[in-house]
Order: structure tokens, then C-alpha cells, then sequence
């Protein structure tokens, strides 16, 4: 190893552990030298804390800054950021989250994590149009069973059997409504019309439908399958409903 | 070309920038913010470009880094956004960030050894080959100097210039914030940096600690740092410059007004330049 890639290694080595440091390698008196390294050490965690809190700003909230810094800062350590751009950093911070034990008496959380990402992941995701509905006006029955519709990117289906969309939601606006029922299946759809984020819950017969369309099932099919999940579940109605909400790609 | 004036465009003043279209000449970004794959920030990029010159300022490559695990998967997504937005400036610091299998994403200081010239050397090479253009490398500011190094950092900027042909982009306040630091003569380094290469100008605010001055962008250019701006200015003619401001984000006039005092004082000094030249 050259002499570079040592001393980059051994200074690596003392960002992540403070007894790891040598300043006999850096000009000025060694307890200013360590005390100046330091600062590089704390730049780093609030670099970690800045970019979960921008991916995880509801599970920031409900578990309070000092908390959340503290998660970031474990987190941090245990799972490296491969990227010189953080966007992607908080990407295993829902599993984190998930196995977090001083987190173990908020079992929610964890898929609260996740849906936070998903919505994070939108943001980010392409740009895309969607699928007009005067696009598949002259098909007949069976051309339109034939579709392989696809949603736009970005488009996530979640579902917990906490009510994750009720407590996302509870936390959008400046009064935060604390009188959320909790205990309660959820499921919901993550999606960006255009530049906004929406969250939506769903019934349990269009969390089907929309979930087969997301595998690649044929329009028809997948209507069908989620006739026979969601006895209350009308396929025409579902598929101009969200047809006309624009959420299937145009290609 | 004239110098630009301009500011680093920050998230809190996208809406009003793209309302009121302020008059600005440039506008600098951090490069990783505009990595996605699409969105809101991409958008608003696209909107700003017909009306500004843009400086697309990168914080994640880590030139110095001997790992270089993430550098071609940055590099791609760089010379991506940079074919799509053309921008007027590209730049770097001169710093290293990564060792296998973790980034730290930060500036860490880079040792100025010969080794370290080599390194950075061949990065800048690819970089400017991969991107079809030259690129600046910044100063950093840093809380620590190692025994070892073998060049001053003006030093080393100046030869790897030479070397590769890059820009330099002299930040001010970090010459000022390493002077408190280290000892290190501000003044020296703008008598000796190759006026040439000097692409931009960087101008910030800084916070004193009792353990070190730290670069935090976080206010108003201090008096010291205007001065030797002005001394550049005077020394080597005027320079495109911009006002950073990263940490508790002001209101846009309050950058604004910055700029127009960067203005004003080279205007001064190069007043002054023509008059003594006569």
C-alpha cells in the first residue's frame, strides 16, 4: 500500500473511532490537533443526521432530535454511505429502524420508515406523463383485457397492519393531529403526479389490482383477481377512477 | 469572457428566483443535489437555464482519494447533468473523502505531498477527459496541516494547473479561515497563485471556535476576507466571483447585496488601477 492509501486508512480508522487517532502526523500541539480532528468527526454525523432527516422527517418528529441524531449516528457507523452524493444513503434505514431495539416499543415505525422512503424515492424518481384516457377510448373488451398497463415511476404500494398513511398523514401539516387511531390495517399508494408527493390510501380490492398491474399482469387479469380478493371491489369503476387520477405511464 | 457575479442557489430560494427572476450572472449549484433521476429540483434547474449562467460545484468526488471505488459511477452521473445543462463553470476541491467501502462525504484535508500531486493529477486528467473540458479545483479550508506535506496548497494548485491544465478556483475565505488556522500568509498565497488559471472566486462568512475558525458559509464576508479580495483584484484584475451561503440560509437580498458589493469594491479597485496605470 502506498503511503497515501495508508494514512487515508489509518485517518478513516480515527473518523469512526476517536482512540484510533495519531496527531503526530499533523503540525501543532497534539491536544488541539485531536480536538480540530474531532470536528471533522461531528461534520460527518451531522452530514448523516441532515440526510435521514430530509427522507425521515415524521419519524424525526416522533421520535425527537436528540433520538433521531443518535439513531443516525449508530446507523452511520454500521451502514456506510458507498456514495459521494447522500440521496441513497437512508435506503436500509427502514430495516435499520426495523431492528433498532431502543425503537422496540413503537412497532409501527418500521413501516412508517418505509413508506417515508417510498415517498423520499418519489421525489427523486424520472419524470414521466401519464397515460391519457381517451388513449384506450376505441378499444373493445378484449384489446383492453390484453393491456399491460404500467404505473408511472416512483409509484409504491404499501401496506401495514398499522395505520402508517393515518400517522404520515397526521404529520403533514404545521398542527399535528395527535389523535390518530394507530392500531388499524393500512394500505396506501405513493405517488408523484408531477412534482408533489401524494400519499392515498387504498381498499383492499385496489391495493390488488394496482399491485398485479405493478407485476406485469394483464388489465384484464388483474381486474379479475382483484374481483375475487375484494367481493365490494367494481372493475369499471376502479379502472376509469384511476385512469382519470393519472396514474399509468404514457410510453 | 467578463467575470460573472453571482451567488450559490440554495433550496430555500428556488421559488423566488424562479418568480422574480433576480438579476444575477451566475448561479452556482452543488453538482450531487441535481443527481436524480428526475423531480422538483431537476425542474427548476431546467426553468433557471435559458435566464443564468450556471457554476456547477461538486462536493462528492473526492479528487484525493486513493480508493476510488465510487469515482466512476460519480463521474458518469456528473458528465451527465453536465451534457444536459452545459453549464459556464465545473469545479472540484481539492480534498479527499473516501477509503474502500465507505464515503465519508465530507472535505477531508489532503495531504500536499508529491504522491498526492500524482494522484490528483491523474484524477483531474479523467475527469476533464471524461467531461470533454477543463474543470476548476477549489482551496479548501482546513482545521489541520500534516508534517509531511512537501508544497503549500497555492503550491500545489499552481502545479497541478500546470499539469492538467485545470482552472483554480481561489476561495477567499478559506485562505483567510487556513491564515487563523495555520499561519499560513493569505497574502502570499494570491501574490503567488497563477492569476491565469484563476477561474473563480469564491467569497463566504466563517464562525470562530476556541478550537479552530470553520468555514460554516454561515454569514456575512468579513472585513479581512474583502480586503484581500481587493488585493487580488488589484493584483491580478477582476475575477468572476460568488457569494456562498450554506448555513442559516439569509433572505435572496441579503446574498444579493453581497454580490453588489463584490461589484462595487472591484469596480473601486479597478478604477483605481486605471488611474495609477496612466
Amino acid at each position: 500500500m502506498s503511503t497515501l492509501a495508508e494514512l487515508q486508512q489509518s485517518l478513516a480508522s480515527a473518523l469512526l473511532q476517536a482512540d484510533q487517532l495519531n496527531p503526530a502526523g499533523f503540525l501543532g500541539d497534539p491536544i488541539l490537533v485531536t480536538q480540530r480532528f474531532g470536528i471533522y468527526r461531528g461534520n460527518i454525523r451531522v452530514n448523516w443526521e441532515k440526510s435521514l432527516a430530509m427522507a425521515f422527517p415524521v419519524l424525526k418528529q416522533l421520535v425527537g432530535d436528540d433520538f433521531f441524531a443518535a439513531m443516525a449516528a449508530r446507523y452511520g457507523h454500521e451502514i456506510p454511505s458507498y456514495s459521494g452524493d447522500l440521496a441513497d444513503f437512508g435506503q436500509k434505514f427502514p430495516d435499520f429502524a426495523a431492528r433498532f431495539e431502543p425503537l422496540a416499543t413503537l412497532p409501527y415505525v418500521a413501516d412508517l420508515s418505509r413508506l417515508e422512503w417510498a415517498v423520499y424515492a418519489a421525489s427523486q424518481a424520472a419524470d414521466s406523463l401519464a397515460l391519457e384516457p381517451a388513449a384506450l377510448a376505441n378499444l373493445n373488451e378484449d384489446s383492453l383485457a390484453a393491456l399491460q398497463l404500467k404505473l408511472r415511476p416512483g409509484t409504491a404500494l404499501m401496506e401495514s397492519n398499522w395505520n402508517i398513511e393515518g400517522i404520515w398523514r397526521a404529520h403533514q401539516s404545521e398542527q399535528i393531529e395527535h389523535r390518530v387511531e394507530i392500531k388499524s390495517q393500512s394500505r396506501c399508494m405513493v405517488r408523484r403526479p408531477q412534482w408533489r408527493v401524494e400519499v392515498e390510501a387504498l381498499s383492499k380490492g385496489d391495493f390488488a389490482f394496482l399491485g398485479c398491474i405493478q407485476n406485469a399482469m394483464f388489465l384484464g387479469d388483474a381486474l379479475e383477481a382483484a374481483s375475487a380478493i375484494d367481493h365490494q371491489f367494481d372493475a369499471q369503476q376502479s379502472l376509469v377512477k384511476w385512469l382519470l387520477a393519472g396514474i399509468f405511464q404514457r410510453d | 469572457m467578463s467575470p460573472h457575479f453571482g451567488i450559490g442557489l440554495r433550496a430555500p430560494h428556488y421559488r423566488e428566483v424562479l418568480e422574480h427572476r433576480p438579476k444575477i450572472d451566475l448561479l452556482e449549484i452543488h453538482s450531487e443535489n441535481f443527481f436524480a433521476e428526475g423531480g422538483w429540483e431537476l425542474h427548476v434547474l431546467r426553468q433557471l437555464r435559458p435566464d443564468y449562467a450556471f457554476s456547477f460545484h461538486g462536493v462528492g468526488l473526492a479528487i484525493g482519494s486513493v480508493a476510488a471505488d465510487h469515482f466512476e459511477d460519480h463521474l458518469e452521473q456528473l458528465a451527465q447533468l453536465v451534457e444536459q445543462f452545459e453549464p459556464e463553470y465545473v469545479s472540484e476541491h481539492l480534498c479527499w473523502g473516501s477509503v474502500a467501502g465507505r464515503h465519508f462525504n465530507d472535505l477531508l484535508p489532503m495531504p500536499l505531498s508529491e504522491e498526492a500531486l500524482d494522484l490528483v493529477v491523474d484524477r483531474v486528467d479523467r475527469v476533464q477527459d471524461r467531461l470533454k473540458r477543463s474543470i476548476a479545483i477549489e482551496n479548501v479550508s482546513t482545521t489541520l496541516r500534516f508534517k509531511a506535506d512537501c508544497y503549500s496548497e497555492v503550491d500545489f494548485l499552481n502545479r497541478l494547473a500546470d499539469r492538467t491544465g485545470c482552472g483554480i478556483l481561489f476561495d477567499i475565505n478559506n485562505l483567510y479561515v487556513n491564515e487563523c488556522n495555520h499561519g499560513e500568509s493569505a497574502l502570499d498565497a494570491i501574490e503567488i497563485v497563477s492569476a491565469s488559471a484563476v477561474t473563480e472566486i469564491h467569497l463566504a462568512g466563517h464562525l470562530v471556535t476556541d478550537t479552530a475558525v470553520i468555514d460554516d458559509h454561515g454569514s456575512e464576508v468579513c472585513a479581512g476576507v474583502w480586503t484581500l479580495y481587493e488585493r487580488f483584484v488589484e493584483r491580478h484584475g477582476a475575477c468572476t466571483t460568488m457569494i456562498e451561503w450554506d448555513t442559516d440560509v439569509p433572505a435572496l437580498d441579503v446574498l444579493i447585496d453581497e454580490m453588489h458589493e463584490a461589484i462595487r469594491r472591484t469596480e473601486q479597485v479597478m478604477e483605481r488601477r486605471r488611474v495609477n496605470a496612466r
